[in-house]
């Protein structure tokens, strides 16, 4: 057995295969909660243990599609060259809008880490939760965190923030749908983005741009402070 | 442009950013430098939408798929935050919430002060 798992393409298999039945799973059930991710995972983790096959061997292969994360991330730059217009005609709010969202999740995150006395590694790891993925992982590497760490934070705020900002927004009385938009997606990224289009094209719009521009001023934010 | 060749430019920009990267004073993320460049690039008409988009379309509509393997390195490092998880949530749920709060008061006051602007303009 050991020579089928430590082939570079066993780990890719798997991948795929876990990953296509958490998407099938997703679409068919139409929840963000049935996260492709949040099935893949673990049921991924389930066959390793289940088989008694050792992570490194699986991650042979996970090595390989990990290493992809990079041009994909360069990649972001058509999405957000794509929203161009959509930033142009109200540039000032939504750059002030993450700029004030970035510092707060920063600024928060990192309170409640010291008031909770977390280890320098699982701030790390938690500082870059709100901006989309690909970016969060860098950022988190880039301070010694634990990217498995970030992953699972980042897709988790992803989808609370899907789940819970529509009825927050309304509590707080903000029903103008540019500043519903920006904040969705400085807040919960793609995930959430995919919930804004929901609630109309106006938030939807703001909330991808806030995404590319939110991931930016973190990036920023991060390196230099 | 074949959606290979696209790619393969894109490869090629990303090992420009980590070569370039390698050059930087401070620690920064190449991915994201590559990010910028390209942006640079489309915005100043360098390169042209339909030079990428099918390669980079094939990136960012997977690009879930490709954070499954750091994923599954929770398993590695699950000890370091098992009594941690409730705290973790907490801390998510807060941060949500203030970062939510943060944004949406700035739009609404940015949007507002601009609009009174305009209309004093008038």
């Amino acid at each position: 057995m050991s020579a089928v798992t430590q082939s570079p393409l066993f780990g890719i298999a798997l991948t795929v295969a876990a990953y296509s039945i958490g998407l099938w799973v997703n679409r068919r059930t139409g929840l963000s909660i049935a996260n492709p991710n949040l099935i893949a995972i673990p049921l991924i983790i389930l066959c390793l243990l289940l088989t008694g096959t050792p992570l490194a061997d699986y991650q042979r292969g996970g090595e390989v599609i990990n290493m992809l994360l990079g041009p994909a991330t360069a990649a972001l730059a058509l999405s957000i060259y794509r929203q161009r217009e959509v930033l142009r005609e109200s540039f000032l709010p939504v750059l002030l809008g993450c700029l004030a969202g970035c510092c707060a999740s920063v600024g928060s995150t990192l309170a409640l880490c010291k008031v909770f006395g977390l280890d320098e590694t699982i701030t790390a790891s938690l500082l870059p939760k709100s901006v989309t993925t690909p970016i969060a992982v860098e950022l988190s590497a880039q301070r010694g965190g634990v990217a498995a760490i970030t992953i699972v934070v980042v897709i988790f705020t992803g989808i609370a923030g899907a789940a819970l900002a529509p009825g927050l927004l309304r509590l707080l009385g903000i029903s103008d749908p540019m500043a519903q938009g920006v904040a969705i997606g400085t807040a919960s990224h793609g995930i959430g983005t995919a919930r804004a289009l929901e609630l109309g094209k106006v938030q939807g719009a703001m909330s991808g741009v806030a995404v590319g521009v939110a991931g930016i001023i973190t990036v920023l934010l991060l390196t230099f402070l | 442009m074949s959606a290979l060749r696209q790619l393969s430019l894109l490869f090629a920009l990303y090992l420009l950013a980590v070569w370039v990267c390698g050059l930087l004073p401070f620690a920064f993320p190449a991915s994201v430098l590559g990010m910028l460049l390209l942006l640079l690039l489309l915005l100043a008409g360098v390169v042209k939408p339909r030079q990428v988009e099918r390669g980079a379309d094939l990136l960012l509509q997977n690009m879930m798929l490709l954070f499954v393997p750091a994923g599954v390195s929770i398993l590695e490092y699950f000890p370091l935050i098992r009594d941690k998880v409730p705290v973790l949530i907490l801390i998510a749920l807060v941060t949500l919430a203030v970062t939510l709060a943060a944004t949406a008061f700035t739009v609404k006051a940015a949007a507002a002060l601009l609009g009174k602007r305009r209309e004093a303009k008038r």
